[in-house]
């Protein structure tokens, strides 16, 4: 990690240029959503603010979870596809630890930024929550984190057996498009399944409520399915490795 | 120019067999194609409660508009700038330099094999799920244009990609611009919202910009009515517009290709 | 066949820091620096030779290289080969020559080499009978019949700069520049390389190659230019080039007493193993061999000794080392 730190500050014109991608690409989204607003459509029972404090949110998760957990997803891709990931088996330490730390992209602080901007701007035009929302927001935060960890597993664990494919982060990026937007805009099944089975709610949609007040103390259970999901996501990519190294590479 | 089409076509067959093998890389478009366009037709279904239109658009009109993006990325879809940039930074275009073939030729024709496998594992599986599943008008109201249209837009993305690539020979370290470069590329080309939804200025400026004639240009084409800045324009004239931009394009990109091969020549790069 | 007259390549870079404040500085004031790759050299090849260019690196090899295949204008200086100017009619030019450049592929990672190969034909306009009496021809010579069909990413680095060579040889070029074409490669995927080098020489195929590896040199090349600092040092048969050494030999020996440091005239101590075991330099023409071993043998006794002419790599040692002046041969 301080080698990396030490690298990002050899680069800086690099470093800033990078961050500069990731708050014009983490914008795109809201900047639709205000265009769609302006045209005098809206997502029903969701004013501007709150539709943005979602996505803002959505960001915010992005800009602590990246930088520390999705990065193993470009590792794996490429060094399981050049052969190099055995190097890290070589390491006398927990290879999960070693590919995340080998993973590790400063960079992607840079959308604490971009979702900082946003969230101030969205709660501008909210009422400003009781110290209740504000506890329930920072848990369920804690959840949003979880999820993208468990994701960052499932999309790495994947490369081991699918070598060399970047189309993961096409599925990533069209999966997350569910979890941008108000939840109440999709079906009753889908969220039902954004919700329980495939928590993309969880990521943004719930923790934007809870700050809006929309939901209960009952929603922290999700801190529990989060949990269980990480887990879930550890034993799959194990599970994976173990079929890698056992097939030799 | 027999012989010309003759090295397209080997190039263009050579650069199907080398990606044939990453059909599974292809497939994932039919998760992720249908998946974006299912979040937007949930958006907009939103959106619709209670207007016929939205900025001049009916809901079928939207989907439609979507649609057609998805399918227009699918057929143009390149990495021509990844690609050359590459070539450029590891010093390996020169193998290309010592041929007796201009690199645009070859990566022009590497596009055409791509795209020729895509059509099969890409574009013809998203199409019929998008008609079949998601019920989506995908008819062109004037077929012979939108093919046209569309033929211009598969060069335009090339030429816009290439010339990103072809920076590579002055900023050999710049793979963030052009990324940056690349995504404003698609907001400004319609991708992400129909340019109309743009405030009046930032429409009058991509108007004159060549974005627009990647996607949204050919997409309401496809639709029908073309309008953009407060300039509506039929079919043809559309088309014909499209057709001169993509001229004065490859008039661009080949003096920019000059130029980057006199600096090539000229620096060693 | 090909005519270098004063060829110079001069190169501006800027200068550039690493630290915020250096980048800022040279936003404002860039300082330039320049930097003479090949400084005003000349000579002839005619067709049909075998040339090599030696040099540390750095010495400007490849971009003299560069220059002759024409990717590469020079600063000044003429170049006239096959009858061309290689930079302005470049495209007429590389029809004509082949490259290997053994740390830059042309084969393509994810296919066989024969379909890249097929791709060469088209791109070079060969007719099917040309391509497959050529093809065939050079499969024969370095005997790649089912390799060639094997994915390039799956050959061994030998069979990928074999299919190399196919590759910048399928067009029939009548002139062939080779950068480091042995690199890498194991004794016998050399010695192969080597033995086709030499096999197409035979049919009137001009070589020209850049190398580190002196066995290239001594196996294949009959000329050899050793350039340093941009200048051509020595123009010359290997033969000439070993007969620069006059009559030095080397001499490996191990006494009874420790040979001392301080030497008679004719021996030069270049190493020393052990405290009994020593590497000497002796010019036969100062010291013959007989008083030398017979003297040595009373004041130390010789347990055990090797006499061999000095080794190439001594020569390159001593150009490399030269200063700037340039030597001609006569």
């Amino acid at each position: 990690m301080r080698v990396k730190l030490a690298e990002m500050m050899a680069y800086r014109s690099h470093f800033i240029l990078s961050v500069l991608l990731l708050i014009v690409g983490d914008l795109v989204v809201p900047l639709v959503t205000l265009l769609v607003y302006r045209s005098g459509a809206s997502f029903p029972g969701w004013t501007l603010h709150e539709a943005l404090l979602v996505q803002a949110v959505f960001v915010l998760a992005k800009g602590i979870a990246f930088p520390f957990f999705f990065g193993m997803v470009g590792t794996t891709l490429s060094q399981v596809r050049e052969g190099t990931f055995d190097l890290l088996l070589l390491r006398p330490r927990p290879v999960m630890f070693m590919s995340m730390l080998s993973g590790f992209d400063p960079d992607d602080f840079g959308r604490l930024v971009s979702g900082s901007v946003l969230f101030a701007f969205a709660m501008q035009g909210i009422v400003i929550p009781g110290g209740a929302a504000w506890v329930q927001f920072s848990l369920l935060f804690i959840a949003s984190i979880a999820i993208l960890f468990s994701m960052s597993l499932f999309l790495s664990g994947i490369l081991f057996r699918w070598v060399g494919s970047s189309r993961v982060f096409d599925i990533f990026d069209a999966v997350s498009g569910f979890g941008m937007y108000p939840g109440t805009i999709f079906s009753k099944a889908l969220q039902n399944v954004f919700t329980y089975i495939l928590p993309i709610g969880l990521i943004a949609f719930v923790p934007a409520s809870a700050l809006l007040g929309r939901e209960g103390w009952g929603s922290l259970w999700t801190l529990a399915s989060a949990a269980a999901l990480v887990l879930l996501g550890i034993v799959y990519w194990n599970r994976m490795l173990k079929n890698y190294t056992s097939a030799g590479g | 120019m027999n012989k010309q089409w003759a090295i397209i076509r080997a190039i263009g067959f050579v650069t199907y067999k080398e990606w044939a093998a990453f059909r599974s890389h292809m497939l994932a478009s039919l998760f992720v194609g249908p998946v974006l366009f299912l979040v937007q037709v949930f958006i907009w279904q939103a959106m619709f409660v209670g207007k016929e239109t939205i900025n001049g658009l009916t809901f079928e009109q939207m989907l439609t508009y979507y649609g057609v993006v998805t399918l227009i990325h699918y057929i143009t879809f390149d990495f021509a700038d990844w690609n050359l940039q590459m070539l450029v930074r590891s010093g390996k275009f020169v193998t290309f330099a010592l041929r007796p073939l201009p690199h645009w030729v070859f990566a022009l024709a590497q596009k055409l094999g791509h795209r020729t496998l895509a059509l099969g594992f890409e574009v013809l599986p998203v199409l019929l799920l998008f008609v079949l599943l998601f019920q989506v008008q995908l008819v062109p109201v004037a077929p012979g244009w939108a093919v046209v249209s569309i033929l211009l837009s598969f060069l335009m993305s090339f030429m816009i990609n290439y010339c990103v690539g072809l920076t590579a020979f002055w900023l050999v370290r710049a793979e963030g611009v052009r990324r940056v470069f690349l995504l404003l590329k698609d907001v400004s080309a319609g991708v992400f919202l129909p340019l109309s939804f743009f405030p009046e200025v930032v429409q009058k400026i991509l108007f004159f910009l060549p974005f627009q004639f990647i996607t949204y240009l050919p997409t309401r084409v496809f639709i029908g009515d073309y309008e953009l800045a407060g300039i509506r324009l039929s079919i043809a004239e559309a088309v014909g517009l499209q057709a001169l931009a993509v001229a004065v394009t490859a008039a661009l990109m080949l003096l920019m290709y000059r130029a980057a091969l006199k600096r090539f020549t000229g620096v060693g790069v | 066949m090909i005519e270098v007259n004063e060829l110079s390549k001069k190169y501006y870079t800027f200068e550039r820091g690493h630290t915020m404040r250096e980048v800022i500085k040279t936003l404002v004031h860039r300082p330039m620096k320049e930097i003479c790759a090949v400084n005003r050299i000349s000579f002839k090849i005619e067709q049909g030779e075998m040339v090599a260019f030696l040099g540390p690196n750095g010495a400007g090899k490849s971009t003299t290289l560069k220059m002759l295949t024409g990717v590469l204008h020079p600063t000044s200086g003429e170049v006239r080969s096959l009858g061309l100017v290689p930079w302005k009619q470049r495209r007429e030019y590389v029809r004509r020559i082949g490259a290997v450049f053994g740390q830059k592929s042309q084969l393509i990672w994810d296919i066989p080499p024969s379909d890249a190969f097929y791709m060469n034909k088209a791109i070079y306009s060969i007719s099917d009978k040309d391509y497959a009496e050529t093809l065939d021809e050079l499969v024969e010579l370095l005997q790649v019949g089912d390799v060639m069909r094997k994915p390039t990413r799956q050959l061994s680095l030998g069979e990928r700069m074999k299919c190399e060579f196919i590759m910048a040889m399928l067009h029939r070029p009548e002139l062939v520049f080779l950068d480091e074409p042995t690199i890498g490669l194991d004794m016998i995927a050399k010695e192969n390389i080597r033995s086709f080098i030499r096999s197409m020489n035979k049919r009137k195929v001009t070589f020209i190659l850049t190398t580190h590896d002196l066995e290239d040199v001594e196996l294949l090349a009959e000329r050899v230019m050793v350039i340093n600092h941009g200048q051509i040092v020595v123009d010359d048969s290997l033969n000439g080039l070993r007969n620069r050494l006059g009559n030095k030999k080397s001499v490996r020996l191990t006494t009874e007493q420790p040979v001392p440091d301080s030497l008679p005239a004719g021996l030069k101590l270049l190493e020393r193993i052990g405290p009994l075991e020593v590497e000497l330099e002796i010019d036969t023409s100062a010291l013959a061999l007989k008083p030398f071993i017979s003297q040595f043998n009373e004041s130390y006794g010789i347990i055990d000794m090797a006499i061999e002419a000095l080794p190439i790599e001594a020569v390159m040692k001593q150009l490399y080392e030269q200063s700037h002046t340039p030597v001609h041969s006569v």
